[in-house]
């Protein structure tokens, strides 16, 4: 599974993949120039693959951003569980600690409740 | 410069090489992407449509830069030849040039190699099947470089064979002594007129060609029209518009002018020894059926790559010669939904019982009443006998003569009417007795009312001698009410008749032309 450290590694690929489509559909623009590379046949399919190419990797950034968000969330959500698990974790030290010192008629008290983890795509860090 | 090599082809090589750059920084994104997907961080949801739209693009890139490099390299061959170059010259260079191309694309792209001349030798459900296997990329650059082979080959794709048409078309009509007979082609600009639909098109010798009218998108019956004597490519538009008359705009119809065999030479009225030259070897053709042997292997693969492509009712229509070939077509395998004879000479079979069992669902056949070539009788018995087994229709009465007969089955509206009825799978109305059979008929009963009137006057001869003498019954009335019908259709046919024949005595007396007088031996004075 993945930590919050691949989730934000991730993040910073996707958005720079993201940035690359944006420059891509520029240099296409630039490259695919109409006035130079209009004639004949080619013309038409040059025109009608800049129009879809555009279309396309504007969609594609799209999901990119929002796949960048999602795993920018994850890579939140993994902090604060893994924080929420090293609280956790000393409160059952604590406990147990507590229980092995405990004088007889002292009231140990409920042990602490394990975060849940915030889905089965998360790994604590 | 043609039109379809028309870019800068410096811009050309560029913006294939920068597109490919860049295709290939983009497969390397994607497949991050693709990495991250494998993470085991579920998150398809995403991943998914945006690894597809990636692929997409990069594909479509991919393809652009092939073409564009095509494009280029084939500005840069035009470039290269000298503006005086003949026809073959510049098929010899675009060859050599196709040939590497052809091997460079191998290497880049990994196109399955073949040898794409002898494309044309190969059964076209074979060529359908080496055509399927090429990605969008490959057939692109297949049309630019072998325009001639992709545009002539059964199996093609009709809307393929159009393109590469179109693009020899633009290559050959760009040529400063390009030949003439495809000035029919170009638009009253003169450039290639993209409305046309060529799905044939072969210059050697007499040329071959055929054209599509109409549109196979909404087209629910197609009919194949086979021209006969005398078709060639420089004359092709005779049976383009004969095709064009009957599809007549109508959505529903498809019509293909198929000129795509080698038919006699039509006869011409001689002017000069060449001409009568001429006319001595296009009677020695078409006494033979060797043209229209070979032209029905033809005919048969076109048909069957239109089987394998479309899924509508064809109808193959034959005229004069085309018939013989159609029908030898139909003995050597061609199949289809209904065939048509129209002036046959004879179709190589005396029977429909004679063509493969269910080769076709129905047969029909019609001459024109006089058509002289329906007469001969050839290459077998005529079609519209009844032992034949072919249903006859109506064509309408020509206002023609001799000739003239043969060549007006898409000329009246009779006939027309008629053949797009059959194209559509319906019932045609049948043949009528010819005019001469009707005025015959009218004579015969002209002659019965006559014996008729008689034998009544005989009976009641003292009664009509009384009512005529009394004046009861008029002469004149009682003359014009027993003859009058009778008479007026039969001076009415008989002058119909007669200026035919005045019609064609005119065209005889015009032959031979006094050029041919002058070199011809005229002993008795016949040419004074």
């Amino acid at each position: 599974m993945p930590t919050s450290t691949d989730y934000d590694r991730w993040a910073d690929r996707l958005h720079g993949l993201s940035d690359h489509l944006l420059g891509l559909d520029a240099r296409l623009d630039r490259t695919l120039d109409p006035t130079r590379l209009s004639g004949g046949t080619v013309g038409p399919l040059v025109a009608r693959t800049v129009d879809a190419t555009t279309t396309n990797l504007a969609a594609s950034r799209g999901h990119l951003l929002a796949l960048t968000d999602a795993c920018r969330q994850r890579a939140e959500l993994c902090r604060r569980w893994s924080r929420a698990l090293d609280a956790y974790d000393e409160a059952m030290h604590d406990h147990v600690t507590r229980a092995r010192t405990l004088d007889p008629g002292d009231h140990l008290g409920p042990p602490p409740t394990r975060p849940t983890a915030p889905g089965p795509w998360a790994q604590r860090d | 410069m043609p039109d379809i090599i028309s870019i800068d082809p410096a811009a050309g090589l560029d913006a294939a090489a920068s597109v490919g750059h860049e295709v290939r920084g983009l497969v390397m994104f994607t497949d991050e992407v693709r990495e991250i997907d494998r993470g085991g961080g579920d998150l398809a949801t995403h991943t998914t449509p945006t690894l597809r739209l990636l692929d997409e693009v990069a594909e479509e890139l991919r393809l652009l830069a092939a073409a564009l490099d095509v494009a280029a390299r084939a500005a840069i061959a035009a470039d290269t030849l000298d503006s005086s170059s003949s026809t073959a010259l510049w098929r010899a260079a675009a060859r050599r040039w196709s040939t590497e191309l052809w091997a460079s694309l191998h290497d880049d792209i990994g196109v399955t190699t073949v040898d794409i001349s002898q494309l044309g030798r190969w059964r076209p459900d074979r060529v359908r099947a080496w055509w399927e296997s090429l990605d969008a990329g490959q057939r692109i650059a297949a049309v630019h470089q072998y325009p001639d082979v992709i545009g002539t080959t059964d199996g093609i794709p009709l809307s393929v064979r159009i393109d590469a048409n179109h693009v020899t078309i633009t290559h050959l009509t760009a040529l400063p002594d390009h030949d003439p007979r495809l000035d029919q082609y170009l638009d009253p600009a003169g450039r290639p007129d993209r409305s046309r639909q060529i799905v044939l098109l072969d210059l050697r010798g007499d040329g071959l060609v055929a054209e599509l009218i109409g549109d196979l998108a909404t087209a629910t019956s197609l009919a194949v029209v086979i021209p006969g004597m005398g078709s060639e490519l420089a004359n092709a538009s005779v049976v383009g518009d004969d095709a064009r008359r009957l599809q007549g705009g109508h959505d529903d119809l498809a019509v293909i002018a198929w000129t795509g065999y080698d038919a006699p030479k039509g006869l011409v009225a001689p002017d000069s020894l060449g001409d009568l030259w001429r006319d001595l070897v296009a009677a020695d053709e078409v006494a033979s059926d060797e043209l229209a042997r070979a032209g029905a292997r033809r005919l048969a693969w076109f048909g069957a790559a239109l089987d394998l492509e479309l899924d509508v009712p064809t109808t193959y229509l034959g005229h004069s010669y085309g018939s013989l070939t159609l029908g030898l077509a139909i003995r050597g395998g061609l199949t289809g939904s209904r065939a048509v004879f129209l002036g046959s000479p004879g179709v190589g079979v005396d029977s429909t019982s004679d063509f493969p069992a269910l080769a076709f669902l129905e047969y029909f056949a019609a001459d024109a009443h006089g058509d002289p070539v329906a007469d001969l009788q050839r290459f077998g018995d005529a079609p519209t006998d009844p032992d034949f087994g072919a249903q006859t229709f109506d064509v309408g009465d020509s206002d023609g003569v001799f000739l003239q007969l043969h060549d007006d089955y898409f000329e009246n509206d009779v006939a027309i009417a008629n053949l797009r009825t059959i194209v559509r799978g319906g019932s045609p109305s049948p043949d009528r007795p010819s005019l001469a059979a009707r005025v015959g008929e009218l004579l015969d009963d002209l002659g019965v009312r006559g014996a008729h009137v008689v034998e009544n006057a005989g009976e009641h001869l003292e009664d009509l001698a009384d009512d005529l003498a009394s004046g009861a019954v008029d002469v004149a009335d009682w003359l014009d009410e027993t003859f009058h019908d009778s008479l007026d259709a039969a001076v009415s046919g008989l002058e119909i008749l007669g200026g035919s024949a005045l019609d064609g005595l005119e065209w005889m007396s015009g032959w031979p032309p006094s050029t041919l007088r002058d070199l011809l031996p005229d002993p008795l004075g016949w040419f004074d």
